[in-house]
């Protein structure tokens, strides 16, 4: 008992430890950076709208709307392709 | 002193018209795995989550009947998992997992349907977990994925194909080696062109191939019996010369020769599984189970060499969004508390507008399906779905804006990461149809989720009654903090930190995420990077990274893909160290304390398989075991109290098939389970 488990695990852990297993890629960690900074822009955006209407919080919405799609279309956001 | 089930929490969206009636607009599927095509060409698919199989056209245009309901008696299933076709009688295996048991089902040239017989639940065989199936020569092959053998290997089982059992294999002889290849959690099994048995033995990671007897078969390209190498192996397929590895990599399946060595890939798929041949030419069936979806492929398989990649053409695909209301899809983890009020005055609605919309909203949708043409190359395709499924949640966000819907009392909901429909979802009560959208799209990979109360409101904080959401993201592991915007009635982005990669500030695979009560510090279970990162929101609600503790191993104080973690009053962490299968406890500075539990199948006592996730209260651990599917509850010292446990998608008896992240509450413990597509919850008394 525990022999397979153990050797299950200790075979995980070698390929890991290898680093065989594919971190990753540059143009992820780009992706995610980016997209990291175009959040922090529509939050300064969504926030001053706030404080006036309804209708400027939507069209700040809206705006982040829009760069998120962009960000689909570019087909290099992380996932599910890595 | 114990835990019960008590309610759930996701509506199932199963009803079908009359049939036989077109495919389009009338199904929503729930985690489906096998499928098969029968002596007709009729395509048969395991609807696995919701306990029926649904019967196809060979296009996949028409739903010409379904069968099968939730139960242990005839024509009755618990997960039904894998299909086979007889190829000489009108018979369709079905691997029955949950009720550790398969079927013979008889049909006629009408579909008419008659359970033959069920096998492999005798006491001499006394089946834990059968999986893949395999027919050849008159005998029949189970993979029996959760048997434990003596030491710990699963089995094969080979029965008569009228279901008599004839023996088991427990370990494959090698020629080449005097160690034997043994098996863990084998699922899918396929025959390669000799009538050898190609298994996909998910434990290990390999695909291992034998004879009925159990000898090793060796590759002529590897001069050994398994390919290795890959991240995942959960089912195999030998189709057109081709050993195809669903999982082998990435979002992508594998392709191998029959010599063993890797000739490329597909790629766009999300987590395909099962491949079955299509009686049309370079056609394959592929179910994705998370997307809810069987897809009709076209592939030549001949064109897929020097390790190339390849994108199949999607000509069908089956299965609605599961954005119905009150369904969930792919639901990771919950936050808050559930207290129950009369519906009609917690959610404001304007049902007439609101029926008109959603009549406007389908013909959108049936505009977008069809610019989507047959044919189109999976990994647009998937692009293409992703994109307009992101679509459509902006939509149903502005029209919730418009009629001004939102929750009467949004500081007491439990809050529901719904990750398959990019979105946060909100309920005031534990019953199945109560959830409701609260939050503007997310990005996909969304994944855990904890409620945070500053000490103070923070500048910029629109609703300081309702606690910040803090919400990881697997993909692009960027954690956003989102708060309650009164006027929109929607959660709205607050702040955000993080991004990809392995610099102290930075995460991969972030998934559980828990706040230390002593500080108010955000600790996230950094999987990818194996450690767990604290962060700390200031007073003027800036993020910063405090520290980070951990990394790759297995000796103390080291994790292994740390999935999940708990805090204490005391600022004390308990961490699941996924893949050590064990618990590991720091202090608050990340000092490594101590550890309990080791590998093991039980539902009582620290034995664990994969434990998952982990939560804290009152002195109490709370752990959810993932393969003994098991939620088990601890002392602080690791001395075990009491257990759930339950394998099936029995939806009355609370059972689990893939629970992901529990959130406990005043004895209330909410188990989202992925795979089933709902939250359980659970009561413990003490």
């Amino acid at each position: 008992m525990g022999n397979v488990f153990q050797r299950a695990t200790g075979k995980r852990l070698k390929h890991r430890q290898s680093g065989s297993e594919a971190g990753p890629s540059a143009a992820s960690c780009a992706e995610s950076e980016a997209l990291l900074n175009q959040f922090r822009e529509v939050i300064v955006e969504v926030e001053s709208a706030q404080q006036d209407k309804k209708e400027q919080a939507i069209n700040s919405l809206k705006d982040l709307h829009s760069r998120h799609r962009k960000a689909l279309k570019s087909q290099c956001l992380t996932g599910p392709t890595e | 002193m114990g835990i019960s089930y008590h309610s759930y929490i996701g509506k199932t969206v199963d009803q079908l018209p009359d049939l036989p009636a077109a495919t389009d607009g009338n199904i929503s599927l729930n985690t489906p795995v096998g499928s098969c095509v029968d002596r007709m060409g009729n395509v048969w698919l395991a609807d696995t989550a919701h306990n029926r199989l649904v019967i196809f056209d060979q296009n996949l245009k028409h739903i010409l009947a379904v069968f099968g309901t939730v139960g242990d008696g005839a024509g009755q299933f618990n997960m039904p998992f894998r299909l086979l076709a007889h190829p000489d009688k009108n018979w369709i295996y079905v691997t029955d997992i949950g009720n550790y048991r398969i079927h013979i089902l008889q049909y006629d040239n009408h579909l008419n349907i008659n359970p033959l017989k069920c096998f492999g639940n005798e006491p001499a065989v006394d089946l834990k977990g059968p999986n893949g199936i395999v027919l050849a020569a008159g005998e029949v092959c189970v993979a029996d994925e959760f048997y434990e053998g003596s030491d710990g290997e699963s089995r094969l089982v080979i029965f008569s194909d009228d279901g008599e059992y004839k023996r088991s294999i427990h370990e494959i002889d090698c020629q080449y080696s005097s160690d034997p290849l043994h098996l863990l959690w084998p699922q899918g099994l396929s025959l390669d062109s000799q009538g050898n048995i190609c298994i996909a033995n998910t434990g290990f990671n390999t695909v291992v191939r034998c004879d009925w007897q159990g000898n090793g078969v060796p590759f002529s390209g590897l001069k050994k019996s398994y390919i290795d190498g890959l991240e995942l192996a959960r089912d195999v397929a030998c189709v057109q010369g081709r050993i195809l590895i669903p999982g082998g990599e990435a979002n992508a399946i594998s392709v191998y020769g029959m010599n063993g060595r890797k000739q490329g890939k597909l790629e766009g798929f999300f987590a395909p599984i099962q491949i079955t041949e299509h009686p049309g030419e370079n056609r394959l069936l592929i179910t994705e189970p998370i997307l809810a979806s069987l897809q009709l492929h076209e592939i030549n398989l001949r064109t897929v060499q020097r390790n190339n990649s390849r994108a199949t053409n999607v000509l069908v695909s089956v299965g609605d969004e599961r954005d119905n209301p009150g369904q969930l899809h792919f639901v990771t983890s919950v936050a808050g508390d559930v207290v129950p009020k009369d519906e009609r005055e917690g959610y404001n609605a304007n049902l007439q507008l609101e029926q008109w919309l959603n009549y406007q909203q389908n013909l959108q949708e049936q505009v977008v399906q069809m610019m989507q043409p047959a044919g189109m190359p999976s990994w647009l395709s998937l692009g293409v779905g992703w994109q307009a499924e992101w679509m459509q949640r902006w939509q149903q966000s502005w029209w919730r804006m418009f009629l001004g819907e939102k929750f009467e009392t949004p500081d007491e909901l439990l809050w529901m990461v719904d990750a398959g429909n990019y979105q946060l979802q909100a309920t005031e009560e534990a019953r199945p149809g109560s959830a409701r959208p609260v939050s503007l799209p997310m990005l996909p990979g969304s994944l855990g989720i904890a409620a945070l109360t500053p000490d103070s409101p923070l500048p910029g904080q629109l609703d300081p009654s309702v606690p910040l959401l803090v919400v990881s993201n697997y993909l692009s592991a960027i954690v956003t903090i989102y708060q309650y915007s009164p006027i929109l009635g929607e959660l709205v982005p607050y702040t955000v930190f993080g991004s990809l990669g392995s610099a102290p500030w930075q995460l991969n695979k972030p998934q559980g995420i828990a706040i230390d009560p002593s500080t108010n510090d955000i600790l996230i279970a950094d999987s990818g990077n194996n450690r767990i990162a604290r962060w700390r929101l200031n007073a003027i609600g800036i993020a910063g990274l405090v520290d980070t503790f951990g990394s790759l191993g297995e000796g103390d104080g080291e994790f292994h893909t740390p999935s999940d973690i708990a805090v204490d009053k005391d600022g004390l962490c308990y961490v699941t160290d996924q893949f050590n299968n064990r618990i590991q406890i720091f202090d608050r500075d990340g000092a490594w304390l101590n550890s309990f539990g080791e590998a093991g199948y039980g539902v009582t006592g620290a034995k664990f398989l994969l434990p998952t996730s982990i939560e804290h209260e009152d002195n109490f651990l709370f752990v959810s075991d993932l393969v003994n599917r098991a939620i088990k509850v601890f002392d602080t010292q690791g001395n075990f109290i009491d257990s759930f446990s339950g394998f099936g998608a029995d939806a009355e008896k609370g059972q689990l098939w893939m629970p992901y992240l529990l959130h406990v509450r005043e004895g209330k413990v909410f188990l989202p389970d992925c795979a089933l597509n709902r939250v359980n919850v659970y009561q413990f008394e003490y």
